[in-house]
């Protein structure tokens, strides 16, 4: 069949279904960069991160099935890989602290550039900032790189870390004051 | 937002190469079948006739025991140990609610088990007077049964906070320390036996009588769960189980 389009989501999913690699390997492709992170953020280092994306999407293919068709995929599939990171840090028995680095200046656009003092003053900062995040547990970091440094939704972190909204929110304040302590701001 | 909040969105980071997985699960699946499709056997009469034979030959073989080896070997089970999926009941003298399989347990409340002690002996839930899952384990290394239910080790989760009440509520002759666990604040009641207050979820507080005499680990989960592990054990004994919760 030729399609004139890019496919849809929906149409993927049902490709997929049955038994479409081609269709399965799009999706994949579209959603494995956030699900890469997100499993370098629980695990702690790129290794197992890979391996437990890959292997997460290999068991969200054989649960497809249980997909309700006109959800949102990718708080679905993230679920799963999320899981699969706990499950893989847990039996590695690692508790390494996450080691992220910045990267460019991060300043909005359309201000002016920053005087090299200030350039290192705020370099610092981000610095300061990434190292206090590694330093926290799973848990608190895991939401605080979902809502702001994968810039996901408050619902789609709820659906990834399997609670509810709710409990992000709360969940959410505390890992910020933690950082806060981390970083040696009042809270 | 505030300015932390602010600062943290626009933060970039240098993420390590996204490897490319689409290519890497594609091989995996190549070999792999299609994904099961639920309920399309339904539709199958195929699978209807052949879900109707093995149920008659369960049957047969329930009704007379002759004839179970050699029908389970004709069906190749012969090997097979069929275990059924009944929640166990050990424990059950604590009066915890009703038993039910982690998994049950699972589908009503987000259930965490500490890694350190594997997978419970026996699982309870109730809802009276609130949603509440008990965790129950035997005797293990380190950690001794009580003489009267023959439990050695208590995991109670609920939506609950203790803070408040903690300190004034537990009793004479018990202490009260207070800990970090995981980052959430914690407190560890020892030494005479002791009950404990605390306030679930859209109530003013509740009272509760130790169940096995031992010693009680308070962990405020920032999810809102009170955890609570109850055993003869140690502080630090305590404190690695809870750890070992993710």
């Amino acid at each position: 069949m030729v399609v004139g389009r890019p496919l849809t989501e929906h149409e993927l999913v049902e490709r997929a279904r049955g038994g479409d690699g081609a269709a399965y390997a799009t999706l994949v492709r579209d959603h494995e960069e956030t699900a890469f992170r997100i499993a370098y953020v629980i695990c702690g280092n790129a290794a197992d991160a890979e391996e437990a994306a890959q292997e997460a999407f290999v068991k969200a293919y054989n649960a497809l099935g249980r997909f309700r068709l006109g959800e949102p995929l990718r708080p679905w599939l993230l679920a799963i890989v999320a899981n699969e990171a706990r499950n893989r840090r847990r039996s590695a028995g690692r508790r390494a602290a996450l080691a992220l680095r910045a990267a460019g200046e991060g300043r909005p656009s359309g201000e002016a550039a920053p005087s090299p003092e200030a350039a290192l003053l705020a370099g610092e900062r981000r610095a300061t900032l990434l190292a206090g995040l590694g330093r926290l547990s799973e848990r608190d970091r895991t939401v605080i790189a979902c809502r702001y440094l994968l810039d996901l939704s408050e619902a789609e972190t709820a659906a990834t870390l399997g609670v509810r909204a709710g409990t992000v929110k709360s969940r959410l304040s505390r890992a910020l004051g933690r950082l806060r302590e981390e970083v040696g701001e009042d809270v | 937002m505030s300015d932390l909040e602010l600062e943290l969105r626009e933060l970039r980071v240098e993420w390590p190469e996204t490897p490319e997985l689409a290519g890497a699960v594609a091989g995996r699946l190549e070999r792999a079948p299609a994904p099961p499709r639920p309920g399309l056997w339904l539709h199958r009469p195929a699978w209807q006739l052949a879900v109707a034979v093995v149920a008659l030959v369960v049957a047969v073989v329930a009704i007379v025991p002759p004839a179970r080896s050699a029908v389970l070997d004709l069906l190749g089970f012969g090997s097979v140990r069929i275990v059924r999926e009944e929640p166990s009941r050990f424990g059950a003298a604590l009066a915890l609610g009703e038993p039910v399989t982690l998994e049950q347990a699972r589908e009503r409340f987000p259930v965490v088990v500490p890694e350190e002690l594997g997978e419970p002996d026996a699982v309870y839930l109730t809802e009276q007077p609130w949603l509440r899952v008990d965790l129950v384990y035997r005797e293990r290394e380190g950690i001794p049964a009580s003489s009267n239910t023959g439990v050695a080790l208590l995991v109670t989760e609920f939506h609950a906070v203790a803070e408040p009440l903690v300190q004034k509520t537990v009793g004479q002759g018990a202490n009260v320390e207070r800990l970090t666990v995981g980052g959430d604040p914690a407190f560890f009641i020892s030494g005479a036996n002791h009950g404990f207050a605390y306030i679930p979820e859209g109530t003013t507080g509740a009272f509760e009588e130790s169940r096995l005499a031992g010693n009680t680990l308070l962990v405020e989960r920032s999810d809102g769960v009170l955890l609570r592990i109850e055993a003869d054990i140690d502080r630090e004994a305590a404190v690695r189980i809870a750890e070992s919760v993710e």
